[in-house]
């Protein structure tokens, strides 16, 4: 019986998460689109075209304008057509009191050590797995079964089983943020490292470079890109991890999504939506700008190549 | 002295439509310090014979050496220059010409020596810090030619180094070639489908056919050193050799 109601709850929240999913895609690349206009000014002197000032305007402003265009349009959509979506104005004003209330701090509180722990695991545990595979057929042979199975393996159906093994307290929510990103960041990091020219490595041998020479100072540095990819994705999943785990067992997050939807305080729960959409855009975005301090020849749009 | 010898030297490639014969049975010599180009049309094998040279590939049949020795697989001692440049991207210029001195452990303060020395001679000391994604093709490729000499080869492979060029870029890089290959002269082959090009560049030129994948003629080039500034290819002597070569090509197709 209970946990009938904890899935309709979870199901409700998940759609109301879903909903603002175009939303959240929007303002995450808008994020993005700002975070690659500063590093792009910044990179300016260095850069062979560079950018006018006007064009650097210009990348500001657009996405910006993309934002207030959705800004509108969900406050037209809430006053005019949709009777139960609640107008922008009070889902922000319902996040005023999140923050005033302190249940916003309340939620960081519980919820932000579980998603560092889990994703520095999940990162701990991803990265090299993820080199070796792409660095060694040998590696890629014995854990591509097992991980790719692991991979396309619901998390969510996984929690009962999860809760079963670890109980309900801090370990339960480190091990979904864990099983939640670590599969995508060991998958696209293989994906980028075979990705590498292997003309690349022969020319590596060509000048010189040992076996170990050509790991090194060949895929390594030329997976990097591909390794601050791995990490966005994982960052933007883990998060996800954290607020599915949260809302099976409610704490931080969870249980705050959990006692708006109880008590059909729509605009409070989205104001708790917009948060994590900024937690999870911040974290992608915070990584991108570290890509760019440390992989400056990297300067292809999105950051992927 | 360096010289380069292929003997009888076959290589087949097995695929799924079956074996295929890159290069059929070619023997050939390289002069210590002799330019030696080798044209013919794509697929006859071209890049294969560098490549063998190269160690990156070894012979099916017949043997590849390098003054008499087997190869037994690369080294920088032959260093190449490839078509599609192949720098290391996170690399700034400096750092790709530095690569092969690293490897070597050639110590700091001589590499950077070094390094710069060759950034001045093609022309790239105020780029040393940039990226290859910030330079021109042409600028790329004077990067690429940078790191192949950096680490002092015996001999430089080359293949078509400036086929990705447009044509002006590639005339003034072809006449830089031949002013610093004219003041060094290391043993080079060179690849090219451009008959001019090899004209200019060789000392010899050898003319590859398809199927077989053969080595069918060689032209000797006499054109008297330095050949820099006289424009050679204007002379009638240049159109009859240009004309000699494409003709050979026509009738072998
Ligand atoms: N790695 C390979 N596997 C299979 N076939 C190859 C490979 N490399 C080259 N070939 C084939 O060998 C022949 C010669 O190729 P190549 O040496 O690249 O010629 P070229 O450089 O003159 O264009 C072509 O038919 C090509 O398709
Ligand atoms: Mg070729």
């Amino acid at each position: 019986m209970r946990h009938a109601r904890e899935l309709a709850a979870l199901a409700a929240a998940e759609s109301t998460l879903s909903a603002a999913g175009s939303t959240l895609a929007a303002a995450g690349s808008t994020l993005a689109a700002a975070g690659s206009t500063l590093a792009a000014a910044g990179s300016t002197a260095a850069s062979a075209e560079p950018m006018t000032a006007m064009d650097v305007r210009a990348r500001v402003r657009d996405p910006l304008f993309g934002v207030a265009s959705l800004a509108f349009a969900w406050e037209l959509l809430a006053r005019l057509v949709v009777d139960r979506l609640p107008p922008l104005s009070g889902v922000l004003v319902a996040g005023v009191d999140l923050v005033a209330s302190g249940e916003l701090v309340g939620a960081l509180a519980a919820s932000l050590p579980t998603l560092a722990l889990g994703y520095a695991l999940a990162v701990a545990v991803g990265v090299p797995l993820g080199l070796l595979m792409g660095f060694s057929q040998r590696a890629d042979a014995l854990a591509d079964t097992p991980v790719t199975t692991l991979f396309v393996t619901s998390v969510a159906s996984l929690l009962p089983l999860l809760i079963a093994v670890f109980g309900a307290g801090l370990g339960f929510y480190v091990v979904v943020v864990f099983l939640f990103a670590v599969f995508h960041v060991t998958l696209t990091l293989r994906a980028g490292v075979r990705d590498v020219d292997d003309a690349l490595v022969e020319t590596g041998r060509v000048f010189g470079a040992s076996r170990f020479g050509v790991y090194r100072h060949v895929l390594l540095p030329a997976s990097l890109p591909h390794v601050a990819a791995a990490l966005r994705l994982g960052a933007v999943r883990a998060v996800k991890g954290m607020v599915v785990g949260e809302l099976w067992v409610y704490a931080g997050f969870g249980s705050l999504l959990h006692g708006y939807q109880r008590y059909s305080q729509t605009d409070s729960a989205l104001a708790v939506v917009l948060v994590l959409m900024v937690l999870a855009a911040g974290l992608s975005g915070g990584l991108g700008a570290l890509e760019r301090r440390y992989a400056p020849w990297q300067r292809v749009e999105g950051g992927v190549r | 002295m360096t010289t380069l010898r292929a003997e009888a030297v076959r290589k087949t490639y097995r695929s799924d439509a079956g074996d295929v014969i890159a290069v059929d049975d070619v023997s050939f010599t390289v002069e210590d310090r002799e330019f030696v180009s080798v044209v013919g049309p794509s697929g006859c094998g071209k890049t294969t014979l560098l490549r063998l040279f190269a160690g990156l590939e070894t012979p099916t049949a017949g043997r590849v050496l390098v003054d008499g020795e087997r190869i037994e697989g690369p080294s920088p001692e032959r260093a190449m220059v490839f078509q599609s440049f192949n720098l290391f991207d996170w690399r700034t210029v400096r750092g790709n010409v530095a690569f092969g001195l690293e490897r070597q452990g050639v110590p700091e303060a001589e590499r950077r020596e070094r390094v710069d020395d060759w950034l001045d001679t093609v022309g790239l000391a105020d780029f040393a810090d940039a990226y290859p994604d910030e330079l021109s093709g042409g600028m790329r490729q004077r990067v690429g030619l940078a790191r192949a000499l950096a680490v002092d080869p015996d001999v430089l492979l080359m293949d078509e180094p400036f086929g990705a060029l447009d044509a002006q870029t590639r005339a003034v890089l072809q006449s830089e070639l031949l002013d610093l290959w004219e003041d060094r002269r290391t043993t080079v082959l060179f690849v090219t489908h451009d008959i001019e090009e090899a004209l200019l560049l060789s000392d010899r030129v050898l003319v590859m056919g398809a199927a077989p994948n053969a080595v069918t003629r060689t032209v000797d080039v006499p054109f008297e050193r330095p050949r820099h500034g006289r424009e050679l290819e204007t002379t009638p002597a240049f159109a009859e050799y240009r004309r000699e070569i494409w003709d050979h090509l026509r009738g072998e197709q």
